[in-house]
């Protein structure tokens, strides 16, 4: 790599950045087309353009190539709508390319090339919102900044041995006629300084664009992504349930939304006790194997509710096919309604209006379902009765259904083993109809499809003869038994727990957490004391029931696995802050993750050094210290043998340390300069100096006892000026004990082109003084 | 009057910046985070550039070696030196530029020069030659010196003008003398040495050699040619007649066409030669007199300080205008001691008559068969001197 000259490397650079740049929009486009034809006219052309010159372009014919292309786009672009526009621009920039890439390569052409990739990867910024554009980002600009300080490298070399050109007539009569050079250092070391410094330089590029990005203000709500991406299929959010379709899906991996819950108005945030419920979709029609919705009932903006004690939950939900989102209700505004979300009434269930569908939204709103750091188990709801009642005991509504009769049979004897009568006590019957599913020990969750009996209802079988389902069939199954019983239920689709990532303290909620659960209605009078803590009792509530047997184990680090899951939550987390901090940073989050906070420390800071109390706080705490101590002990006794003692063994260990450490450093920083290095670089060029008298020697030239070296070098020198024959010769001896004094006096050892320059030295006045006298 | 600390951009920088506040005015405008993004990236680069160049140029001190003495025409090499005086940072890309001035002349001749350090390490001292050729006589400034650096992506141009100067006098081209010329002066000599009083040879012996062409027959040793078979010759140290005095006439016409300047410094580089070989004898007496614009006597025993000096004289010598013969040629003659050898060049004709009649009226000792006059515009003077080929730069 080192032997590469500097040119070659400034084009092979180079193509890498462009390939990077073709890359990330070839992304955007979805296509592999761009970048594949690009690496190949990389690699054809620096064969046949650059290395051979087989193949390359006049200036003109260049010219004319570049004028078609632009006509040609021109056209193109009168007929494309405003996306396919920057697609026909990008690729533009992309032919342009093309045509630069055939062309002999001068600094102006690389140059050239530079921008149009920067073209190019501004483009791809409004095509790929993913954090990959970020990655590719920064592979782009450390390769762009180690090409351009190759490329002036190569061009101020150039640029000094033509600085004044050759000996023209432009110059006056008689002007000095100079010839700059550059000065000698190994390829090797310009190289590994220049990657050093570049990612140095890069480094420092970060930061300060970083700042520079989170700093400037934005003030539109900001669409998330300056794109839209293809909505998600979900499971969660559906409103009808066919029972035996979601074992094909529930395995899914794509990540639905994001949650963090902060307590009150801080913004700590706040992990819940136990696995928190996103509540869905609510379905309450059962028929023909499948759960369905009634008629979509009346919808409000999102109430405000400044007498409770509120948990915010902020929730970053993915593009997807639906409205409904999923989230721990009830639901409440805070400071004010949000106008882009909607709730149902009735059902609780939130959803945003349709223009904000298909595309990732950001949402911000509050709770009163969560107490403490636990979910509550009721739902405030308002009373429901006559024919909403009915609904919601169908397929009951009418009295005993023949095709459940195993189920009611079933519901009936387990609330008679425990003599609840499910008219007085609705709570004491639905829990205890819950927890058979879990206590009995035999129900099974399986996610496999079951053979079921066709002549069954599948709830009824799944009571009655194949105890093994996923978490509808428990939901379902445990609806229709609290309906046999009278007491009105409905059946929640949504999520359940979800992943905690533990780094950026947030719930991660993926399609394969989908999950069903029940909801049974509980009067005024059955509503439990304390069920909505101290708050008011509300008219009617509806009661969480969760019959699925068996629970995923949410905690992704425990394990075997554990350093796969945090390195996974750490991916995730950064993708998080890409979207909030980079992708969809908006005016408002600007606000209160960067100025306010930044504001707020700055206000601390303020505070801690110039508050009376703070310093005296930290006054007591030092007295406390061992070190104040030390200090009223030292007060007290100021002189010390002892103490002496061991300050003079603590100050000689101190020194010793300072000057080992200082030596290692040495010994690491300057190797190449080191010890056995010195005597090994003398030993040459010692040699060399005694093969410079030998060769004089032969020209009748020797040194005097009384001479220097360096004398003696400037003595022969002047003879051999004076002889015509090697006058061309009459500098060699000094610049060979120049290089001597060096390296024996000056302990500067030569780099290798200076030793091959002394050794040519050498090898031509060892040639020419051969057999003179 | 430059000002010693500059910052530009470059042409490419100029660029880099038009489109990196497009970008970024785009992005914030149309509030486009990921180009907003990018354009907040491509400011550091620029940053940077604007503020490594302050930090880099300071502490690096730059030194100029030039050579002890240089003929007009020959190669100068002048090293350049760099020294990082930091402990721990190297110095990329570095820039040094020199500007050589001849001073003095009618038309302003100066030309700037660069060399590139492509990277100073922390501590070291780096060193890099640029060559050239000086092809007038004269005094030369050299200075100041810039410092620069476009480091690290040739955005902005960092200088930083060193007030580092240096002179060095260009002595007169050097030409070669011709066997004629050497013939003439053995001839010379050789008439000489019959009127000494130490009979044939007029130094002591002080070895033998290989007979040259031009060599007089006389000092063959033909006992040890016979032993060798081939003819050696005795040589003698110090010869008592190879004292010389040199009157230079540069005179030029008030309006002087190319010919003339020409003229001028054929006959500076003539003397020069004369002197630079009679110096390599040592002992011999030399005596330069100037006839021109500020004439100078000038004289002493031959040694490379006397040398030095006297091709200092040459080398800053001015022609004349005055039609009249010197009158300064004339008192030189009557300083010459007797049996130098004398040699008038000049631009001109020589006026014999005149030059009779000062040397006569400062009641010479000159033998007038032992002066020579030449003059530069006259045929003759290619038969005994002609100017050195000019080596190639590479």
């Amino acid at each position: 790599m080192s032997r590469l000259p500097l040119k070659d490397l400034v084009g092979i650079v180079i193509a890498m950045q462009i390939m990077v740049a073709t890359c990330v929009l070839g992304l955007g486009e979805g296509s592999f087309v761009l970048p594949a034809t690009t690496l190949f006219l990389l690699v054809f052309t620096m064969y046949f353009t650059d290395r051979t010159g087989r193949v390359r372009l006049k200036q003109r014919m260049a010219d004319m190539l570049a004028m078609g292309i632009v006509l040609y786009t021109c056209v193109a672009a009168l007929r494309s709508d405003r996306q396919a526009l920057l697609i026909v621009v990008a690729n533009l920039q992309c032919y342009l390319q093309y045509v630069l890439l055939f062309q002999e390569k001068k600094p102006r052409i690389y140059w050239q090339l530079a921008l149009l990739s920067l073209g190019q990867v501004a483009i791809a910024s409004t095509l790929v919102p993913g954090p990959i554009f970020g990655v590719m980002l920064l592979i782009y600009l450390l390769l762009g900044i180690v090409s351009f300080a190759l490329l002036l490298q190569a061009s101020e070399s150039d640029r000094a041995k033509k600085a004044v050109g050759p000996l023209d007539a432009a110059r006056p009569a008689g002007g000095p006629i100079l010839v700059g050079d550059t000065a000698a250092v190994e390829s090797g070391t310009i190289l590994r300084g220049l990657f050093a410094a570049a990612s140095a330089m890069c480094a420092v590029t970060i930061v300060m664009g970083g700042l520079l990005f989170l700093a400037l203000p934005r003030w539109s709500a900001g669409r998330l992504e300056t794109t839209t991406v293809e909505p998600l299929q979900t499971v969660g959010y559906s409103k009808t349930v066919t029972l035996g379709e979601l074992g094909a899906v529930v395995n899914n991996p794509d990540v639905v939304m994001r949650v963090t819950f902060y307590r009150g108005r801080s913004n700590r945030p706040l992990r819940l006790a136990a696995e928190p419920l996103f509540r869905g979709n609510v379905v309450t029609r059962y028929e023909g194997h499948t759960w369905s919705q009634p008629v979509t009932t009346r919808s409000s903006g999102l109430p405000t509710d400044a007498g409770s004690t509120i948990t915010r939950q902020r929730i970053r939900v993915e593009a997807l096919d639906v409205g409904e989102i999923c989230c721990v209700a009830p639901v409440v505004a805070i400071d004010y309604p949000d106008p882009r979300l909607r709730v149902e009434n009735g059902t609780d269930q939130l959803y945003r209006l349709d223009e904000y569908r298909d595309q990732p939204i950001d949402i911000d709103i509050g709770t009163t379902g969560i107490s403490g750091d636990r979910q509550r188990m009721f739902l405030p709801a308002d009373r429901v009765s006559g024919g909403r009642q009915r609904a919601l005991l169908q397929p009951f509504s009418t009295g005993p259904n023949q095709r459940f009769s195993g189920l009611t049979a079933l519901a009936a004897q387990i609330l008679a083993e425990q003599n609840i009568d499910p008219a007085r006590d609705r709570l004491a019957a639905a829990r205890a109809l819950s927890d058979y599913f879990h206590e009995s020990g035999e129900f099974f969750y399986t996610l496999d499809p079951m053979q079921r009996d066709a002549a069954l209802d599948p709830l009824e079988d799944f009571v009655t003869r194949n105890r093994a389902g996923h978490c509808e069939y428990f939901a379902g199954a445990l609806a229709l038994m609290l309906r046999s019983q009278g007491i009105p239920a409905r059946v929640v689709i949504g999520f359940k727990g979800g992943e905690w990532n533990s780094v950026g303290q947030y719930y991660q909620v993926q399609q394969l957490h989908a999950h069903s659960w029940v909801e049974a209605y509980l009067g005024q009078s059955q509503i439990p004391d304390g069920a909505f803590g101290g708050e008011r009792i509300p008219r009617a509530a509806w009661a969480t029931l969760d019959p699925t047997e068996g629970t995923l184990d949410l905690d992704p680090t425990a394990g075997g696995n554990a350093l796969w899951a945090r390195t996974r939550q750490f991916i995730d987390y950064a993708r998080v802050l890409w979207i909030n901090y980079v992708a969809s940073l908006t005016a408002k989050r600007q606000r209160e993750g960067i100025y306010e906070p930044l504001a707020a420390g700055l206000e601390a800071g303020i505070d801690n050094l110039t508050s009376v109390q703070v310093w005296q706080d930290r006054l007591r705490r030092f007295d406390r210290s061992f070190a104040g101590r030390f200090w009223h002990w030292y007060r007290r006794h100021w002189f010390s043998w002892r103490g002496g003692l061991v300050a003079i063994t603590f100050s000689l260990f101190a020194v010793s340390a300072f000057f080992g450490i200082k030596t290692a450093l040495e010994m690491f920083l300057h190797r190449g300069r080191w010890g056995a290095k010195k005597g090994a670089d003398a030993a040459p060029v010692l040699e060399m100096y005694r093969r410079l008298e030998a060769a004089l020697e032969r020209a009748g030239l020797s040194r005097p006892a009384a001479q220097t070296a360096y004398e003696f070098a400037l003595a022969a020198g002047g003879e051999l000026a004076e002889r015509i024959e090697h006058r061309r010769l009459a500098h060699l001896p000094r610049r060979v004990v120049e290089s001597f004094y060096r390296v024996r006096f000056g302990n500067r050892p030569l780099d290798t082109q200076e030793a091959q320059a002394v050794e040519n030295a050498l090898t031509e006045l060892e040639r020419s003084l051969a057999g003179k006298r | 009057m430059a000002r010693p600390r500059q910052i530009r951009f470059t042409r490419e920088g100029l660029y880099y910046t038009v489109v990196f506040l497009a970008v970024l005015l785009g992005a914030v405008g149309r509030q486009l985070n990921l180009l907003m993004l990018v354009g907040c990236l491509l400011a550091g680069p620029l940053v940077f550039s604007l503020f490594y160049g302050r930090f880099v140029l300071r502490r690096l001190p730059v030194e100029r070696k030039l050579p002890s003495h240089l003929h007009a025409g020959e190669r100068l090499r002048v090293d350049c030196l760099v020294e990082n005086c930091r402990r721990w940072f190297s110095v990329w890309a570095v820039r040094v530029e020199d500007t050589v001035e001849r001073m003095g002349g009618a038309l302003p001749e100066s030309s700037t020069v660069g060399v590139f350090f492509p990277r100073v390490a922390a501590g070291q001292t780096q060193h890099a030659t640029y060559e050239g050729r000086l092809e007038r006589r004269g005094r030369y400034q050299f200075g100041p010196l810039r410092l620069s650096t476009r480091f690290p992506l040739g955005l902005v141009r960092h200088s930083l003008l060193l007030q580092n100067h240096a002179e060095m006098v260009v002595h007169p081209r050097l030409g070669t003398l011709s066997q004629d010329w050497v013939r003439m002066i053995r001839e010379d000599e050789s008439g000489s040495q019959q009127m000494t009083r130490r009979g044939m040879l007029e130094a002591d012996f002080y070895g033998l050699r290989e007979w040259r062409p031009g060599d007089s027959r006389r000092w063959i040793h033909w006992r040890t040619s016979a032993r060798r078979g081939s003819l050696i010759v005795r040589q003698f140290e110090q010869r008592r007649n190879q004292n010389l005095a040199l009157l230079l006439d540069l005179w030029r016409p008030s309006t002087p066409s190319d010919d003339d300047l020409e003229a001028v410094e054929t006959a500076v580089s003539f003397a020069a030669t004369l002197l630079a070989e009679s110096c390599r004898k040592p002992g011999a007496q030399l005596a330069l007199q100037l006839a021109s614009a500020a004439p100078v006597f000038h004289s002493g025993s031959g040694s490379p300080l006397l040398l030095s000096e006297q091709m200092d004289i040459l080398a800053l010598a001015e022609p004349h205008d005055d039609e009249a013969f010197p009158p300064c040629l004339g008192h030189a003659l009557a300083l010459v001691p007797a049996w130098t050898t004398t040699f008038v060049i000049s631009t001109r004709q020589i006026d014999w008559d005149a030059l009779r009649r000062a040397a006569a009226e400062r009641d010479t000792q000159v033998d007038a068969r032992k002066i020579h006059a030449v003059s530069v515009t006259g045929k003759e003077l290619p038969r005994y001197f002609r100017l050195r080929e000019e080596a190639p730069l590479a």
